[in-house]
C-alpha cells in the first residue's frame, strides 16, 4: 500500500523543492545557450574544473585518512574534554568559511603561528599555493565525515567487535576487519558530503589560498571572479557545477552510501 | 587440560560471583534463569568483560591478566554473532587469519569445519540469508576454526527453530565430545543443560546454587528454581511401535509408553528422548484404576520438602520423581520405604526426537 | 553578505515609505548605492548630512561598482549611485537611466606593502622583481583593471603578472592580504591607504604611469525622491563634502 500524505504536507514539500530547485532552473532559463562554446572558453572553465576536482579529492581524501580516527576517538574515547573537541570538530560547519580562512591566515599564514616557523624554518608557504586551497577545503568539508562516522560508530553492536577480539583480533585488525568495513556505509555517505562540501568551498579558499588561475582559482572562485567580467559566463560556470555536483551525488548517492 | 575459574565481576549493581572447574573433556553446563549472569561468567572468562577480582587458569597457568585476543577460547556466542558483512567461509577462517594465518591455510581450514559442521550451507552466502540454526552451525565452526583450548558454547539453540533444535542438539552433543579440553556450556534450558553437560552449575541470582552431574540435580534439586525446571523425570532409548498413535520408550531401567511422533514413519527410532514434568505424576496408596497409561510400583526412596511442595523418589520401572503438595504427603503417608503406585498419561510426556534418515542433509 | 544588506536596506525603505505614508510628509529614506572605496568618506558625508536634514533617512549599500550597476539594473531600489568607474556608471545610464551625472572625486593608485616591507619595494619598478609576491584586484574590478593600465604604461606588465599571486574580489581584499604579511605587494587606491593607516605601508606611482580614477554620482531614474536624492548629491559635491573626501585620501574632480 502506498503511504498516504496529508496535504498540507505535500503542500510544504512542494514549496520546499520549489525553493531549493527554481535558482538551478533560473540558470538554466538564463544561461548564454547561443554562445556557450565562447563563454566557457573565455572564463578558463576546464582549468578551473580540473583544480576543483583536484582540491575537493584531495581534501576528501586527507580528511577521510584524518577524520575517521578521530571520529573513532570521540566514539570510544573516554577522556577528559571529548565534549569540547566534538564542538571544536563541528565547528567549521557553524562558522562562516571567511572566518575558518582568517583564522587558518593567522594560524598558517606566512606570518601565522604555525605558519612563520613552516615559512621560515623548512620554506613553506602554504598561501597562494593548490596546497594552501586543499588545506582551507579540508578544514571546511572534514568535519561531515567526521560526524557521519562517529555516528556509524556509535550505532555500531559492540558486540561484533567483542566477538573479533575473542576470536583472537588484535585491536587494529578488530578495527581493519570489523570496525571499518561495517561502518563503510555511513563513512561512505560522510565521505560524499565531504567531497560535495570541498566542491563548493569557497570563503576561506578565498581568504587563505587567495584566486589565482590555474593555481587556487577552483570553480565557486572562477563563478564569482566571472561576476565581474562576464555574468553570463558566471552562468555557465555555475551550470557546469551543478551538473558535475548533481550527476556524481545521484550516481553515488544510492549505490555507494547505502542511504537510498 | 582443566580450566579453574573463580570470579567476580560487577555488572550494574548486581555482582557476579563464581567459582567452579571444568576438567578435560569435560562439558559443564552452565544453568540459570535469563539474568543469573552465565553470560557474565564466560565472557569474563573469554576476557571480554573485567573482572573485579579472582583468577582463572588453564592447567594451573593464569590467563586472566591476558588480553581476549591471547586466550586460547573459542566461543560461539548466542545469536552467532556473525560478522554480516563477511561471508560463512570468511567468517569461519576469522580466528585463523586473527591469528596470523596466511588467506589460503585459512581458507582451508574453514572448508574443513564448515563441510563437517554446516554441509549444504553456501561457504559465500551473507550470514543475514541463514536460518538460525545455520547461524549456529557456522558459529559453532567458528568457535573452533582458531584451535582453541577451551570450547565455550552461549545459549547455541536459543535463536534455533524448534523443528531444527533436535538435529543440532545431536550435532552439538557430537561437537562437545570431540573436543579434547574442558568445554562450557551456557544454557537456560534445563533439557538442554541434562542432555549436553557432563557436570551442571545451577546460577541464580548472579550466585552458585548447587553443582553437581545431572542425575545429583534432578534427585535433589536444592532450590525452586533448580526443582521447578531441572528437576525433570528424564527418558531415553529406543522407541518402537505399540498401537495406533503412542509407542514404547524401552529405557536403562522400565518401558514408559509414549504418543508416537507426530510426523514419523512408524518403525523403530533410537536415541529417543523424552521428559515428563515432577508434577505430572500422580501417586496413589493403592492400584489406580483410570485412563493413565502408565503405572509404575515402588518404594519411596526420599522424601525431600520444598516449602508446600514435596518431591518424592520413587525408586520403580523406570526410576520416577513425583512432586505433590505437602498435605498430600501427610494424607497418603508417604514416608521413606513404604510402597507406592504412580501414574502419568502418555500425552504429558514430552518427546524430542532427532530428525529421521530420510530428513537429514 | 551584500544581498543581505540590499535585502535589509529594501525591508527599511518599505517600513519608512509604510509610516511616512501616514505620518509627516517631510520624512524620506534615501538609499545610497557607493562603491566600497568610500565607505569611510560616506559614512562621514551621512552623518553629517543627517544632522543638516533631520527629516532624511541615509542608507547605503557599499560594494563593488559593477555588482553594484547590476543590482541596480535587478532590483532598482538605489536613489543616488556613486560609483568608481565610468563604465559601471554608463551601464546606469543607459538602464534605468541617470540624472544630474556630475564627478566628484578622483583616486589615484598606490603600492602598498607590509610595514616591514619583506621583499623591498621602493618603485614600481620593483614589482617585476622575480620572486615577489604581488596581489592584485581581479579583471573586471575596477581598481584591478587601472591596475594593469599603470603595469602597461610602465612597461611591466607581462613581468608584473608572473609574480600575481591571488587575484582579489575588491581592494578591501588586496589590502587585508597585504596587512595580514601574507603577500609583499599590492595596488590599491590611495583612499584604502587612508583608510588602512599604519598597518601598511605605501609607495607612490609616478603620475606618468598612474591612473587616475574619476568618481561619478548621479540620481538614478524611477527614485521617487529626486528632492533628497539631489541635496544628497549636493552635499557630496559640496564644501564638506569635498573636505571629507580629501581627508580620506580622495583628489578633487579632474
Amino acid at each position: 500500500m502506498r503511504a498516504r500524505l496529508p496535504l498540507v504536507i505535500v503542500a510544504l514539500a512542494s514549496l520546499g523543492a520549489t525553493f531549493v530547485l527554481l535558482p538551478v532552473v533560473a540558470l538554466f532559463v538564463r544561461a548564454p545557450w547561443n554562445r556557450l562554446a565562447g563563454a566557457l572558453s573565455g572564463v578558463g572553465a576546464s582549468t578551473a574544473l580540473r583544480l576543483s576536482i583536484e582540491v575537493s579529492l584531495a581534501a576528501t581524501a586527507i580528511s577521510v585518512a584524518v577524520g575517521v580516527p578521530l571520529a573513532w576517538v570521540l566514539a570510544r574515547g573516554e577522556f577528559p574534554g571529548r565534549s569540547l573537541l566534538r564542538a571544536a570538530v563541528v565547528l567549521p560547519i557553524v562558522l562562516p568559511p571567511v572566518v575558518g580562512g582568517v583564522g587558518l591566515l593567522v594560524a598558517l599564514g606566512r606570518s601565522g603561528v604555525v605558519g612563520r616557523w613552516l615559512h621560515d624554518a623548512l620554506g613553506i608557504q602554504l598561501t597562494f599555493t593548490t596546497a594552501g586551497a586543499v588545506v582551507a577545503t579540508t578544514f571546511v568539508s572534514m568535519p561531515l565525515v567526521v560526524l557521519a562516522t562517529e555516528a556509524g560508530l556509535r550505532g555500531l553492536d559492540l558486540r561484533y567487535e567483542r566477538a573479533a577480539a575473542a576470536m583472537g583480533g588484535s585491536a587494529w585488525y578488530v578495527f581493519r576487519r570489523v570496525t571499518l568495513p561495517m561502518v563503510a556505509p555511513q563513512l561512505a555517505a560522510g565521505a560524499v558530503l565531504t567531497w560535495a562540501r570541498a566542491l563548493g568551498e569557497f570563503g576561506a579558499t578565498i581568504t587563505f589560498a587567495g584566486n589565482l588561475a590555474g593555481r587556487t582559482q577552483t570553480m565557486p572562485l572562477a563563478v564569482f571572479e566571472a561576476r565581474q567580467i562576464d555574468p553570463g559566463g558566471a552562468i555557465v560556470l555555475s551550470l557546469i557545477l551543478v551538473v558535475v555536483s548533481v550527476s556524481v551525488l545521484v550516481a553515488l548517492g544510492g549505490r555507494l552510501t547505502g542511504l537510498r | 587440560m582443566v580450566l579453574e575459574a573463580e570470579i567476580e565481576v560487577r555488572r550494574g549493581d548486581v555482582t557476579v560471583a563464581a567459582a567452579f572447574s571444568a576438567g578435560d573433556r569435560e562439558t559443564v553446563g552452565l544453568l540459570g534463569p535469563n539474568g543469573a549472569g552465565k553470560t557474565t561468567i564466560v565472557e569474563t572468562i573469554a576476557g571480554l568483560v573485567p573482572a573485579a577480582s579472582g583468577r582463572i587458569l588453564l592447567d594451573d597457568e593464569p590467563i586472566h591478566d591476558l588480553p581476549p585476543e591471547r586466550r586460547p577460547i573459542g566461543i560461539a556466542f548466542q545469536d552467532g554473532v556473525l560478522f554480516p558483512h563477511l561471508s560463512v567461509m570468511e567468517n569461519v577462517a576469522f580466528p585463523v587469519r586473527a591469528r596470523g594465518a596466511r588467506s589460503r591455510a585459512a581458507r582451508e581450514r574453514a572448508f574443513e569445519l564448515l563441510e563437517w559442521l554446516a554441509p549444504g550451507i553456501d561457504p559465500g552466502a551473507k550470514p543475514g540469508t541463514l536460518s538460525g540454526g545455520e547461524r549456529q552451525r557456522v558459529a559453532l565452526a567458528r568457535a573452533l576454526a582458531g584451535t582453541p583450548r577451551v570450547l565455550i558454547l552461549d545459549e547455541p539453540l536459543s535463536a534455533v527453530d524448534v523443528s531444527a533444535r533436535a538435529e543440532l542438539r545431536a550435532l552439538l552433543r557430537r561437537t562437545l565430545r570431540g573436543f579434547a579440553g574442558p568445554r562450557l556450556l551456557v544454557t537456560h534450558d534445563p533439557v538442554e543443560a541434562m542432555t549436553l553437560a557432563d557436570r551442571v552449575v545451577v546460577l541464580e541470582s548472579g550466585r552458585i546454587t548447587q553443582t553437581g552431574t545431572p542425575d545429583e540435580i534432578r534427585d535433589a534439586p536444592r532450590t525452586r528454581y533448580a526443582a521447578d525446571l531441572v528437576g525433570m523425570n528424564l527418558f531415553a532409548g529406543r522407541l518402537t511401535p505399540l498401537e495406533a498413535g503412542a509407542g514404547a520408550l524401552e529405557t536403562a531401567d522400565g518401558v514408559v509408553t509414549v504418543p508416537w511422533p507426530e510426523g514419523r514413519a512408524v518403525g523403530p527410532i533410537d536415541d529417543v528422548l523424552a521428559t515428563l514434568a515432577p508434577a505430572d505424576v500422580a501417586l496413589h496408596a493403592v492400584r489406580p484404576e483410570g485412563s493413565a497409561r502408565n503405572v509404575v510400583h515402588g518404594v519411596v526412596d526420599e522424601v525431600a520438602i520444598l516449602g508446600d511442595r514435596a518431591r518424592v523418589r520413587l525408586n520403580g520401572s523406570p526410576r520416577l520423581v513425583a512432586e505433590i503438595t505437602t498435605g498430600s504427603v501427610a494424607r497418603m503417608a508417604i514416608r521413606s520405604g513404604g510402597a507406592v503406585w504412580a501414574s502419568f498419561k502418555a500425552v504429558e510426556i514430552h518427546l524430542m526426537v532427532e530428525r529421521g534418515p530420510t530428513d537429514t542433509l | 553578505m551584500r544581498k543581505t544588506i540590499a535585502i535589509a536596506t529594501l525591508l527599511v525603505a518599505a517600513g519608512c515609505s509604510g509610516t511616512s505614508s501616514s505620518g509627516s510628509a517631510a520624512s524620506s529614506a534615501l538609499t545610497v548605492f557607493a562603491a566600497s572605496s568610500l565607505t569611510a568618506a560616506f559614512e562621514r558625508i551621512g552623518s553629517d548630512f543627517a544632522a543638516a536634514n533631520p527629516g532624511i533617512t541615509v542608507t547605503f549599500n557599499f560594494g563593488s561598482s559593477t555588482d553594484l550597476a547590476s543590482q541596480i539594473q535587478s532590483e532598482g531600489t538605489a536613489d543616488v549611485f556613486a560609483s568608481a568607474s565610468g563604465t559601471a556608471m554608463d551601464a546606469v545610464a543607459s538602464d534605468p537611466g541617470v540624472a544630474d551625472r556630475t564627478d566628484f572625486a578622483t583616486n589615484r593608485l598606490v603600492i602598498v606593502t607590509p610595514p616591514d616591507d619583506p621583499a623591498g619595494i621602493s618603485s614600481i619598478a620593483d614589482l617585476a622583481k622575480p620572486g615577489v609576491q604581488l596581489v592584485l584586484a581581479a579583471k573586471g574590478v575596477p581598481v584591478g583593471d587601472y591596475a594593469r593600465q599603470a603595469l602597461t604604461s610602465a612597461g611591466l606588465l607581462s613581468a608584473a603578472m608572473q609574480n600575481v599571486v591571488s587575484n582579489e574580489d575588491d581592494d578591501a581584499s588586496v589590502v587585508a592580504k597585504i596587512t595580514s604579511g601574507e603577500a609583499d605587494a599590492g595596488i590599491v587606491y590611495a583612499s584604502d591607504v587612508a583608510t588602512a593607516g599604519n598597518t601598511v605601508r605605501s609607495v607612490t606611482i609616478p603620475t606618468a604611469v598612474n591612473v587616475v580614477a574619476s568618481y561619478p554620482i548621479a540620481v538614478v531614474a524611477g527614485s521617487p525622491q529626486t528632492e533628497a536624492a539631489m541635496s544628497f548629491l549636493n552635499e557630496v559635491i559640496g564644501v564638506t563634502g569635498q573636505a571629507t573626501l580629501k581627508d580620506s585620501g580622495f583628489g578633487p574632480a579632474a
